[in-house]
């Protein structure tokens, strides 16, 4: 191991992991809103919007995440939508992931107990009141392991806009290794780097999951 | 007297079969009425077509006076469900929130009452349960009884016109079940309106002020308790009281 050529390295590629943190923050906060808003659509009365959702679905989950990205980047300027590179990795993990998001959302509110909503209908809620109040405070607790495994997948699907050259922690990666060839030193420390990074969701969930634990769930 | 609950030849079905048939009940004010019956005779899906959980198909039902439509949409069932309070098998308390909020929830958010005037109100209340002290616990901490006695102030901090119990005491440990029907017991004697769907049938007997008799989706006899079971008229009635007794 040739520690000073990693500690050589190091600024570059911390730096490199900022940005793969920022593209992967940002995406879950568009995937996970936009994920909320197919949910919604997907459990409403309305056939359309339930069927263009399953659609949707269909396929983000069965095609690459690889093709999605080349879709969004070099595919959609022929319509006329130029996408800087950074962006267009945005778009696609935040889309894909909604994709994800969507089962995981859905499978959580529809497994809250019947009687839980009768309670709050009998009371005179209205729909939303008890979807606010009572089905979606109810969902979080059993959405929460999926959901932080599905946000790991999204930290980890984001090397992949390395492809179109953002410059993130993958790409950076690469760059380094190809001209100095010493790809242990540098992949093993990109390695560690996206460990640190999803080791945090997953403190993050076993706080949470502790946190929301004062109830038992019957 | 004034009617809170009027069943005119309300029937309902699932698919081909018939779980209500031409039901014709009248509840007054501070009536407590014990619905009575062996096991899918229809006497749960009576209570839920009261508030509406679940939907008449035929015949006209009255709460307070008002007729409920057949298209009634969310607003009008929320309006509706606002006055007739419900008390569940399983409690249905909601678990995430706490004793004091379980029961203020309703005045905040369906009455829109002031924090501070549904807090009092549902001080109150838990204190009247006997539960003041565990305001600040979750349902998870409680005893099943505890859990029920809650529910009852949930229901009751709307101020609702009636009060349906499906067998409330039915999922408790029989040594929960006492406490559970002395509150009962005491708001009957408050001459709160109550629509009792039980199978504790000293409790029909003691505090019901009539008694009605349901199988196969019907009423097949309605009178008041002391009546009914000292001399029930019809056949299953006969054979139901005997077994009960037995």
């Amino acid at each position: 191991m040739d520690f000073p050529l990693i500690w050589n390295y190091l600024p570059y590629l911390l730096h490199a992991a900022l940005v793969t943190i920022g593209i992967s923050f940002v995406s879950l906060v568009t995937g996970s809103l936009l994920g909320l808003a197919f949910t919604f659509m997907r459990i409403s009365r309305s056939r359309p919007l339930q069927i263009f959702v399953w659609v949707y679905v269909w396929l983000i989950r069965g095609t690459p995440m690889l093709l999605q990205i080349f879709a969004i980047y070099y595919w959609l300027p022929t319509y006329g939508i130029m996408l800087p590179a950074i962006v267009a990795g945005v778009v696609a993990l935040s889309l894909n992931s909604a994709g994800y998001y969507v089962d995981i959302f859905r499978a959580a509110i529809t497994a809250v107990p019947t009687g839980q909503i009768e309670a709050g209908q009998a009371i005179g809620m209205r729909p939303w009141q008890v979807m606010f109040r009572i089905v979606i405070p109810l969902s979080v607790r059993p959405a929460l392991p999926p959901y932080i495994g599905q946000s790991i997948n999204l930290v980890k699907n984001s090397s992949l806009v390395s492809v179109i050259s953002v410059q993130e922690l993958m790409f950076t990666s690469q760059s380094i290794y190809s001209s100095t060839y010493r790809v242990a030193e540098i992949l093993g420390t990109a390695g560690l780097i996206y460990l640190a990074i999803n080791t945090v969701l997953q403190v993050l969930q076993t706080w949470m999951e502790k946190r929301l634990s004062y109830y038992t769930v019957r | 007297m004034t009617a809170i609950i009027e069943f005119d030849q309300v029937g309902k079905r699932y698919g081909d079969v018939p779980v209500l048939k031409n039901i014709n009940l009248r509840v007054d004010e501070g009536d407590v009425v014990g619905v009575i019956g062996p096991s899918g005779a229809g006497k749960s899906t009576l209570l839920r077509v009261v508030n509406q959980l679940e939907r008449h198909q035929s015949g006209t039902l009255r709460i307070a006076g008002e007729t409920v439509e057949a298209k009634a949409g969310s607003r009008e069932l929320a309006l509706l469900r606002a006055k007739v309070g419900m008390v569940f098998q399983s409690f249905n308390l909601w678990p995430h929130l706490s004793v004091l909020d379980n029961v203020m929830t309703g005045p905040r958010c369906v009455l829109g009452l002031p924090r501070q005037e549904a807090e009092t109100r549902a001080l109150a209340l838990l204190e009247r349960v006997g539960l003041k002290a565990f305001s600040d616990k979750y349902p998870g901490q409680l005893s099943g009884g505890q859990q029920q006695r809650v529910a009852i102030a949930r229901a009751l901090a709307m101020k609702p016109r009636v009060i349906l119990f499906d067998e409330a005491t039915s999922a408790l440990d029989p040594a929960l079940v006492g406490e559970v029907l002395e509150v009962m017991t005491q708001l009957a004697l408050e001459r709160m309106t109550m629509l009792v769907v039980t199978h504790e049938m000293r409790f029909a007997r003691q505090v019901a002020n009539r008694i009605v008799f349901m199988a196969g989706g019907e009423i097949l006899e309605e009178a008041p308790p002391e009546v009914f079971f000292s001399a029930p008229q019809h056949p299953i009635a006969r054979q139901f009281v005997s077994k009960v007794h037995g």
